[in-house]
């Protein structure tokens, strides 16, 4: 029984640590929390939608591509108008955009839930070491353990990655010394994106229907791990979410029945107390942040 | 000709100018409109609208801190003045959780929005305790997690309601005149605590909260004060709002109503309170607008479909493009302030007449140069 909630607390904290690096890489790069990469997530869900089940081995990296499109339009429309704007500004502006696509959304499917069919392929379970696990749970954690790998590895190793860490550390100082400011920001751009798609994917999986606000609860989720991991450090990020989601999970099981309904509300008490404590992030150092 | 003034009458005239322009605005606006047929409902939802957006201006605008919490408080408002408005013989039928002394309990409504507006002061003063130590991002998540937190209240707590949170019944019965005083009391209330010496030193803190606190600003107590007073303002709004609906659903007061309102007041300008009504105004305009485009399929003679969504995409392509152009809103944190000739006392002018006013300004100058010239 431990085991299980283990693997529970790894794949919904996995993704949730997805989504966190996702907003915290156009943080980093652009100042911007890009409340529209919860429908970056919806469109991908919805071009699984067009393809599965049928056709799933096609779905998947059509599902990247128009993520990724529309990530790109995005960095043109409205970002690349806005540079220089306040995080506020930012923050808002995101959320126009979020709307807008839930409304495009809407207007072509219609609200309500759609079907796909997608993932039941590996809702079954398999015997590990004598452990019933679900196959899609094994995926998600290796999906998640992918992605979080190729990315430090692209972040440490290229020098592409290096520009993005650069203009995440210092943006003025890293275009001072010749890093390209708008390839660094469409960049980050794609990346998140590519992360928005997979975490789509995975999510229709698990849920195998979609709906036009479907990228709106994790996304939220998503900006709470950031924001309790640290928004300035990819890693406090990625550690943000599987902390959420351990949390999630230890709470399902050790409250009472009585008040398990209120589990979120304990859950988001714990997260306002962990932020009085480390208002700049639990995994950040608090020599990196602004004193008064 | 010459307009004789007295000093003190033009002090207050020059102090009032800003409130009374907004109210004098928004109520002929307001009445105007309410003259057409049938658009008397849509004049209540849209006051309120202005009224829940200056409400989170108060605290947003004056702290220059974000807040996703306020719907929470809306829905404190909401549920309060709604619950207190079902007359009590159905009450003890459709909210049959509640303790036995508020089941007769009925004020009517100036006094329930009263009592909406203290109980959401004090819980607010309480939630600010801990919050108002934060700023930037952590007090944008920190108050996302007090609307998740409401929300789950609402949906779960028994005294309200059997699962779902969802209470019937409520008399919707409030007219104009009676959101029009609701949206020009808060209004009113946001103008005395921007001048007041707590919004003065709030507002320091949100320029440049490193120099406040060097000259001693408390910046907490101030922001506590703020969310506080917010916090009642919303109440006040969501008290009037639920009597539109005449129906509680905790999902009303979530996500998408937090957000809309932030909004708003972004994109009127979220540094001045002639921003807040400003943005405020605009988003009921699209809101009810685009509702009614969608409702009636058409504008007056002119018959088209609109696909459902498309209302959304719309008052979202507005809120972008306004941002676009304006990135700090559309007033750009300025008040429509006294016109010259008002602010500037008599007394100086050679004539007594706003036209020389700029000679005031030019003096300095002429001085430096007849003295270069000697």
């Amino acid at each position: 029984m431990g085991v299980q909630y283990i693997i529970d607390a790894l794949t919904v904290g996995g993704l949730y640590a997805l989504l966190a690096v996702g907003l915290a890489m156009t943080f980093g790069v652009a100042r911007l929390i890009n409340l529209a990469q919860g429908e970056l997530i919806m469109v991908s869900a919805y071009t699984i939608y067009l393809f599965a089940p049928e056709l799933w081995y096609l779905a998947i990296p059509a599902a990247v591509c128009v993520s990724v499109l529309f990530a790109l339009l995005m960095s043109w429309m409205p970002f690349s108008f806005l540079r220089g704007a306040d995080e506020t500004t930012l923050l808002v502006a995101s959320f126009g955009v979020s709307l807008a696509l839930q409304g495009v959304a809407v207007a072509i499917f219609g609200s309500r839930p759609k079907g796909t069919g997608f993932g039941s392929d590996v809702s079954s379970s398999v015997e590990i070491l004598g452990l019933s696990v679900s196959l899609l749970a094994l995926i998600t954690f290796g999906v998640v353990l992918l992605m979080l790998l190729l990315l430090t590895f692209f972040l440490r190793n290229t020098a592409a990655g290096v520009w993005i860490r650069a203009s995440a550390e210092d943006y003025v100082m890293a275009q001072m010394l010749g890093v390209r400011a708008q390839r660094v920001v469409t960049m980050s751009f794609v990346i998140s994106g590519v992360i928005a798609a997979l975490t789509g994917i995975l999510l229709t999986a698990r849920s195998g229907s979609v709906m036009p606000e479907m990228g709106v609860q994790p996304l939220l989720l998503g900006l709470v791990a950031v924001v309790l991991g640290g928004l300035r450090s990819l890693p406090g990020a990625a550690a943000g979410g599987f902390l959420l989601g351990g949390l999630t999970v230890a709470l399902t099981v050790l409250l009472p029945p009585g008040i398990a309904v209120y589990r979120d509300a304990i859950l988001f008490t714990i997260v306002i107390l962990v932020l009085l404590v480390r208002p700049g992030g639990i995994f950040v150092r608090s020599s990196a942040l602004e004193r008064v | 000709m010459s307009i004789n003034i007295s000093a003190r009458l033009r002090a207050v005239l020059v102090a009032a100018w800003t409130p009374g322009v907004l109210l004098v605005g928004v109520a002929l606006a307001a009445l105007l409109l309410s003259l057409v047929p049938k658009l008397a409902g849509d004049v209540v939802q849209g006051l309120i609208m202005v009224t829940l957006v200056v409400a989170i201006y108060i605290f947003v605008g004056n702290s220059g801190v974000i807040s996703f919490g306020h719907a929470a408080f809306i829905a404190v408002g909401a549920y309060l003045g709604g619950i207190l408005a079902i007359p009590p013989m159905q009450r003890a039928f459709l909210v049959p959780g509640l303790p036995d002394w508020l089941k007769s309990f009925a004020p009517g409504l100036w006094p329930t929005v009263m009592i909406a507006a203290i109980v959401a002061a004090v819980v607010g003063y309480i939630v600010a305790l801990p919050l108002a130590r934060l700023g930037g991002m952590a007090a944008a998540v920190a108050t996302l997690a007090l609307l998740m937190i409401s929300q789950v209240v609402l949906v779960h707590w028994d005294v309200l309601s059997k699962g779902g949170g969802t209470i019937s019944g409520i008399p919707v019965d409030v007219t104009v005149p009676i959101a029009l005083v609701g949206a020009a009391a808060v209004i009113v209330a946001a103008w005395l605590f921007q001048r007041s010496p707590t919004g003065v030193r709030l507002r320091a803190s949100r320029d440049d909260q490193v120099a406040a606190r060097s000259v001693g600003v408390k910046v907490s107590r101030e922001r506590r004060r703020a969310f506080a007073l917010s916090a009642a303002a919303s109440a006040v709004g969501g008290a009037l709002y639920v009597h539109t609906v005449g129906v509680l659903t905790p999902s009303d007061y979530y996500l998408s109503l937090g957000f809309i309102i932030l909004a708003s007041l972004v994109i009127g300008g979220m540094g001045s309170l002639t921003g807040a009504v400003v943005g405020g105004a605009l988003l009921a305009v699209l809101d009810v607008g685009m509702r009614r485009i969608q409702v009636s399929g058409g504008i007056g003679p002119w018959e088209f479909a609109v696909p459902n969504g498309i209302a959304t995409v719309i008052i979202a392509a507005v809120l972008v493009f306004v941002l676009i152009r304006r990135p700090a809103g559309i007033m750009r944190g300025r008040e429509i302030s006294a016109p010259g000739w008002l602010s500037t006392p008599t007394s100086i002018r050679p004539d007594g007449l706003g036209a020389e006013a700029p000679s005031i300004q030019e003096a300095p100058v002429e001085t430096k140069e007849s003295l270069s010239n000697v």
